[in-house]
């Protein structure tokens, strides 16, 4: 779990290894454009997740992250300038 | 008159509180004596159980690979004949059909066998457990309770010293009256008539394990699928009507079922069981009360002995097992000194009625969804109707005597914030749709609602606990001076307190300010509560 206290960028890399925590696995074991439930996670460890996402600064919410569950959904909306990754999503 | 012991803990009732109690203060290395009066497998009533059960409270008791041997029937929410949709809904545990998982999945359980698995599982954990044992009284020293006298199965009188005596012995307790008295809710005075039936249908695909909820003109039926061709069926109907149902249980069970459709075609090749443990209809009075206390120095009560609802919504298995947690912590933290007894029980009572209560506000919005002008016992379970003394008495069963609040609570504002969780529930189950369908199947819009949300915060903690084996970000302090988790999950922590490098997240959050109820993202971004 996240309790740092320097907040850390959203990279994809920090989102891949925050997931890969939460479900005790390698953070290369991950496939980044595969839905991340059907590589073990659950709507608890996403509510975990989300909430020290939150302390350290995301603006989102889980409908957001439900809505588009990949780890590079998930970066494009928690990217600093997410609007135009996430309005392509959003689109396709 | 024999002396036994030494014990620190005495528990009376080995039901699923009193085995969650006894377990969890064992686990922390206290001595535990456990009395049951009857003897295991007994039947029980209670069979719909909910995620936080099964993948918080069953895992941290260490229960999991048990409860997967024992092939109970998997439920992935309820369906629900009920308000003005006159086709089925579901309310299911999975945010959606992309994020269901095995944490998104309950069980309908056999009572006989779950509450064993949890009562041996103490006895595996070090409690000492005697069945046909029965509590006789406290044994008191000025205020404070002492210990126990009690009777073995050859009718041999005991008195047992102990530090707490925990009373879950259910909602005939006679032990909790040296706590207080009980208050009741006169919203919620039900009476089910029940048996089990052989043969009947089976909701269509993934629902097959859900639990049927059915409203009809004089009540609501249960139905809960508990093995591919066994179901729990109940009646729930208004209290005047307990004479009639004990006079001649099947021919009021005949006339129910004949008054729902629903239920009458599902049973329509059905057989009522008539032999064994199954083979009798049952009475049950489902009054809704709470004590005035919770505890007193030297004792406390957990489940029914503390508290009960309702039964539609699975909620009686989940409050006792949520507050046997609560209480195994506070009784931990003042047995090991870390915590002064008024702190550490006070946040247990506070947790626990806070529990009652958002259930208890989540069900009158329930029962306020169905309409029906001609009907006594909708009519009196309508939120508008709601009457000063029914307010004064939700006050009162959240509140108990420690509320400092119930003098000022506004009762307009009561009733009208009332009316607007019950509009919120109705206008989300109008918007999520018939089940079966792909809205129907989506859970954003009534878990974004406030009532759920807050039913889902408790619930939600512990069950991310434990799949995460350790404090995560979900646990908050739930008043502002209150306490979190310990590390362990065994008692409570003070979360101000200078931190000991535990690596507790909940303590390190717990000053910036993520208040109660937004926790898990209460309010319009929806999607906040989700028991998966």
């Amino acid at each position: 779990m996240s309790g740092t206290s320097e907040p850390r960028p959203f990279t994809l890399a920090r989102l891949r290894a925050d997931v890969a925590e939460v479900l005790y696995v390698e953070a290369d074991e991950l496939a980044d454009d595969e839905n991340v439930f059907d590589q073990g996670m659950d709507s608890i460890r996403t509510m975990t997740l989300l909430e020290s996402w939150r302390a350290d600064g995301a603006e989102v919410d889980f409908t957001q992250l439900a809505e588009r569950p990949t780890l590079s959904a998930w970066a494009a909306l928690l990217a600093p300038q997410a609007t135009a990754p996430a309005a392509t999503q959003a689109g396709s | 008159m024999t002396q036994s012991g030494p014990y620190d803990v005495v528990v009376v009732g080995g039901g699923p509180g009193g085995s969650t109690t006894a377990a969890l203060v064992a686990m922390a290395g206290h001595r535990v004596l456990l009395l049951e009066k009857e003897s295991f497998p007994r039947h029980q009533i209670g069979e719909s159980l909910l995620p936080a059960t099964i993948h918080g409270i069953c895992r941290f008791l260490g229960v999991s690979e048990e409860m997967e041997k024992a092939n109970f029937m998997p439920k992935r929410g309820g369906t629900f004949r009920w308000g003005s949709n006159p086709e089925p809904w579901n309310f299911l545990f999975a945010y959606s059909p992309l994020m269901s998982g095995p944490t998104s999945t309950a069980y309908q359980v056999e009572r006989m066998k779950f509450d064993k698995i949890l009562l041996d599982n103490a006895r595996r954990l070090g409690v000492d457990v005697r069945e046909r044992c029965t509590a006789v009284a406290t044994l008191s020293e000025g205020d404070r309770v002492t210990g126990l006298r009690w009777t073995d199965e050859d009718g041999r009188t005991h008195e047992t010293g102990a530090r707490y005596v925990v009373d879950a012995s259910g909602s005939n307790s006679r032990l909790a009256r040296t706590v207080g008295t009980r208050n009741y809710s006169d919203f919620f005075r039900n009476v089910a008539l029940y048996g089990y039936y052989e043969g009947g249908k089976r909701l269509p695909g993934p629902d097959a394990g859900n639990i049927l909820c059915c409203a009809w003109d004089d009540g609501w039926f249960w139905y809960i699928p508990l093995t591919d061709t066994l179901t729990s069926v109940g009646a729930v109907v208004n209290r005047s009507q307990v004479g009639t149902l004990s006079r001649d249980p099947e021919a009021a069970m005949a006339q129910f079922i004949e008054r729902a459709p629903m239920i009458k075609d599902y049973l329509k090749d059905a057989t009522r069981v008539t032999e064994g443990p199954y083979g009798e209809l049952r009475v049950r009075k489902d009054y809704s009360y709470a004590m005035e206390r919770f505890w007193q120095p030297g004792m406390v009560l957990v489940g029914d002995a503390a508290c009960f609802v309702d039964p539609v919504f699975s909620t009686g298995v989940h409050l006792a097992t949520y507050g046997g947690l609560l209480a195994a912590r506070s009784i931990n933290s003042a047995l090991s000194g870390d915590l002064d007894e008024e702190r550490a029980f006070g946040e247990f009572e506070r947790r626990y009625r806070r529990e009652y209560g958002v259930f208890y506000e989540f069900l009158l919005a329930f029962y306020d969804m169905q309409h029906n002008e001609d009907s006594y016992f909708w009519q009196a379970r309508k939120v508008s109707r709601a009457e000063a003394t029914d307010l004064r008495a939700f006050v009162e069963l959240v509140g108990g005597v420690s509320s400092g609040e119930s003098a000022l609570m506004d009762l307009d504002g009561l009733k009208e914030r009332f009316g607007t969780s019950s509009r919120d529930l109705a206008d989300a189950v109008t918007r999520t749709g018939p089940a079966q369908s792909e809205s129907g199947e989506r859970m954003g819009e009534l878990f974004g609602t406030t009532v759920v949300t807050e039913v889902m915060q408790g619930m939600n903690e512990i069950q991310a606990r434990a799949s995460l084996g350790g404090a995560t970000t979900l646990e908050q302090p739930l008043f502002p001076d209150g306490l979190v988790a310990s590390p362990d999950g065994l008692g409570w922590a003070d979360p101000t307190a200078p931190t000991t490098g535990t690596g507790s997240v909940a303590a390190e959050l717990a000053g910036t300010g993520t208040g109660t109820g937004d926790a898990v993202g209460a309010g319009s971004d929806g999607g906040g509560g989700t028991a998966a």
